[in-house]
């Protein structure tokens, strides 16, 4: 039976009304088609476009333009943006704001984007904070932080976290290598406190659903700084215990919550860091292959059993 | 041949479309958990980061026991070793076979990643076998015997399980063979496209033909990979860029604009045929397709891209968007010709969520040329984020 079929059958038994059969029938057979998403998608990328060739425009044209012609215009473009967001906005409210339009939510990002290539291009043109510089990072963190709450804007709400992070030191968003010590304990730093802010301004329903945004990031920071940790030449078993610690943690937060992302975090990174130490301890590659074999087969086996006890079907 | 019952499918089908009606407020969510209740299917799925997971480990599995085998074994020839992926291969689709029909998996990860790795050692299988058969006499000869083979079984994987994405690999498989022949550019093109053109019709065929909404579904995401093959190889800029042929430049010049007018005529085409028959997958490719031609056009021309060229395709795309939604939001419920600008189902939402919480990964800030006044303060930093960095 078709589902065109099954509609019809239960709207002949009552238990769809006329018009929900008509509406649900026009999207079945395509009648009716949202373009939502491809405008939303060229309206990001147009964003992305417009502040990275300001970017690039800077770069090329600094010396031969002056600062004016380059700062100029971004920065009328930053106040555009965000007299519009100013004048437009729904009042501030703790919980989720519908935004007040399709492209609401990128002019806000394009203000947040172009003043990040501001910034930075004063720094470099005048270095008026010179080795402290990282204190713009703190700063544009703390303006997008604002942003991204009064707006309800989880674009604004990533680079905040981004920033934050960057000022920690952390280079979340191009690689995950942690080459010391000083960077994987600042990294770990970083995702806690991102980890207890989204809890504690969910807790206190301040944008409630902007937690997960918290989390991903806190996790994977976390966990991808112990299991770096786990490969040093140094405190490896400190590195190691620690892995297992959160690693654990996720599986069994991520199952009590039933976000299985997380479980899949814990089980990922947890059996990378735990086999690089067993496999460093193992001479033989024969050995090493049938550990690697056992274990992820046992590994696959359990989240067979856990999805089958605790997962939802999609 | 197809390992599940295609009603079961469908229902499948069904059931996600409840949950996403019932979110969108299409159905309340009694009525939603009442009808769910009629759909009885037993196939077992789960969520994507499981999946996914589980797909991760599998691979893991697939790759380390075949490297035990060869290790424990000592296999170095050619041949035996072939005959061990042969044999790999077959129990790895054995295995796939009995996850889907005892024990119901279904799009569980592990099923598809022994089914795809089947596809993988039967290929190198192949490789092997033809290496030791021509020697070093035919070069293209093991290539060929492996995208064939390969292309061979993951349609087989396709008409078994329903994975899209293997009868993707197969067609892609099947367009990589012309390029192995060294029959000139313009010949090795033309035959890969003429082989997606094929897929693109024969899809369009089973879109028409199938039998229950999961195969017209199955069918669009294939048409959209084909014209998306069919538009890449008339791409000279995109493939050359990517791929380490020739330059542009050394290109015959009746070849290069032929190209040219394609890559125009592939999405204006795509984007017609998208709209007519609302098929939205071809409509996404063909729009990608275009915005990628509007960045290939310079090059093409043998014009230097300037920085504001960034800027200008930047402002396109807001302003096409705006006028787009604008016009249709003007129509009478704000649809035109069945298409609306509005959010029909709350995924639309999360996709965009998804791509938000992605975003902290977008780095707009400029790598400028060093400061003559003194080192950049930006040098040597630790960091990214927004508002500065390494690099700036």
């Amino acid at each position: 039976m078709t589902i065109r079929n099954q509609l019809d059958a239960w709207h002949a038994a009552g238990a769809i009304t006329g018009a929900q059969h008509a509406a649900l029938g026009r999207l079945v057979r395509r009648e009716r088609v949202s373009v939502f998403v491809e405008l939303n998608a060229a309206l990001y990328l147009g964003v992305l476009a417009i502040a990275g060739g300001l970017a690039w425009t800077a770069r090329a044209y600094s010396e031969q333009w002056g600062d004016i012609a380059i700062l100029g215009p971004a920065t009328a473009l930053v106040a555009g943006c965000l007299y519009y967001g100013f004048t437009r906005a729904a009042p501030y409210s703790p919980g989720r704001v519908l935004t007040s339009g399709l492209a609401f939510d990128y002019v806000l990002y394009l203000a947040a984007l172009v003043f990040a290539v501001e910034l930075a291009y004063v720094e470099y043109r005048f270095q008026l904070l010179r080795a402290q510089w990282d204190h713009y990072l703190l700063a544009s963190a703390c303006v997008y932080f604002f942003l991204a709450y009064r707006f309800d804007n989880r674009f604004v709400l990533s680079l905040a976290i981004g920033s934050l992070g960057a000022w920690f030191g952390v280079r979340v968003s191009h690689s995950m290598v942690f080459a010391d010590d000083a960077v994987r304990v600042a990294s770990l730093a970083y995702a806690a406190l991102a980890a207890a802010a989204g809890v504690a301004l969910s807790r206190a329903s301040i944008k409630a659903h902007f937690l997960e945004a918290y989390l991903h990031v806190a996790a994977n920071v976390a966990l991808a700084a112990l299991v770096s940790g786990t490969f040093a030449t140094a405190d490896r078993a400190w590195w190691t215990l620690g892995l297992l610690v959160v690693a654990s943690a996720a599986v069994a937060l991520g199952v009590r919550f039933r976000r299985f992302a997380y479980v899949v975090y814990g089980v990922v990174y947890g059996y990378v860091g735990l086999s690089g130490e067993v496999v460093r301890h193992v001479d033989s590659l024969s050995l090493a292959l049938l550990y690697v074999v056992v274990s992820a087969t046992t590994v696959i086996a359990g989240l067979v059993v856990l999805s089958r006890r605790f997962g939802r079907e999609p | 041949m197809r390992l599940y019952d295609r009603t079961d499918e469908e229902q499948v089908r069904l059931q996600r479309l409840l949950r996403e009606w019932a979110a969108a407020g299409l159905l309340d969510p009694v009525q939603a958990e009442r009808l769910d209740q009629d759909v009885g299917v037993d196939l077992r799925r789960t969520g994507f980061m499981l999946r996914a997971g589980l797909a991760f480990f599998t691979a893991i599995v697939i790759a380390a026991s075949v490297l035990l085998v060869t290790v424990i074994f000592e296999l170095s020839d050619d041949l035996v070793i072939a005959v061990t992926c042969v044999l790999a291969g077959i129990a790895c689709v054995m295995a796939a076979r009995r996850l889907a029909v005892v024990f119901r998996f279904y799009r569980h990860g592990v099923e598809e990643t022994l089914a795809i790795a089947s596809c993988l050692l039967f290929a190198v299988a192949a490789l092997l076998l033809t290496r030791q058969l021509f020697g070093l006499s035919h070069r293209s000869a093991p290539i060929v015997a492996a995208l064939l083979v390969g292309a061979v079984a993951a349609y087989i994987v396709y008409r078994m399980f329903g994975f899209r994405y293997a009868a993707i690999g197969s067609l892609v498989c099947l367009a990589a063979i012309p390029y192995q022949f060294s029959i000139g550019e313009p010949l090795e093109r033309l035959l890969s496209a003429a082989v997606f053109i094929c897929g693109f019709a024969m899809a369009g065929i089973a879109m028409r033909e199938g039998a229950i909404d999961a195969d017209a579904d199955d069918a669009a995401v294939v048409q959209a990979a084909a014209f998306a093959g069919t538009y890449l190889t008339a791409n000279l800029y995109v493939t050359h860029g990517f791929g380490g042929t020739p330059a542009l430049h050394l290109v015959d010049a009746w070849f290069r604009w032929t190209t040219f007018a394609l890559i125009w005529i592939l999405p204006a085409a795509g984007l017609w045929i998208g709209i007519r028959k609302r098929q939205q997958w071809l409509l996404d490719v063909a729009g990608a397709a275009a915005v990628v031609t509007l960045v290939s056009n310079k090059p093409y021309l043998g014009l230097v891209q300037r920085p504001w060229d960034a800027i200008a395709l930047g402002v396109l795309l807001v302003g096409g968007a705006f006028v787009i939604r604008r016009w249709l939001a003007s129509a009478p419920e704000g649809e035109r010709g069945g298409f609306t600008a509005q959010q029909i189902l709350a995924g639309e939402r999360e996709r965009i969520d998804l791509v938000a919480m992605a975003s902290s990964a977008v780095d707009p800030r400029p790598a400028l040329p060093e400061n003559q006044a003194g080192p950049s303060p930006f040098e040597g930093g630790r960091s990214g984020g927004g508002g500065g960095g390494t690099d700036f």
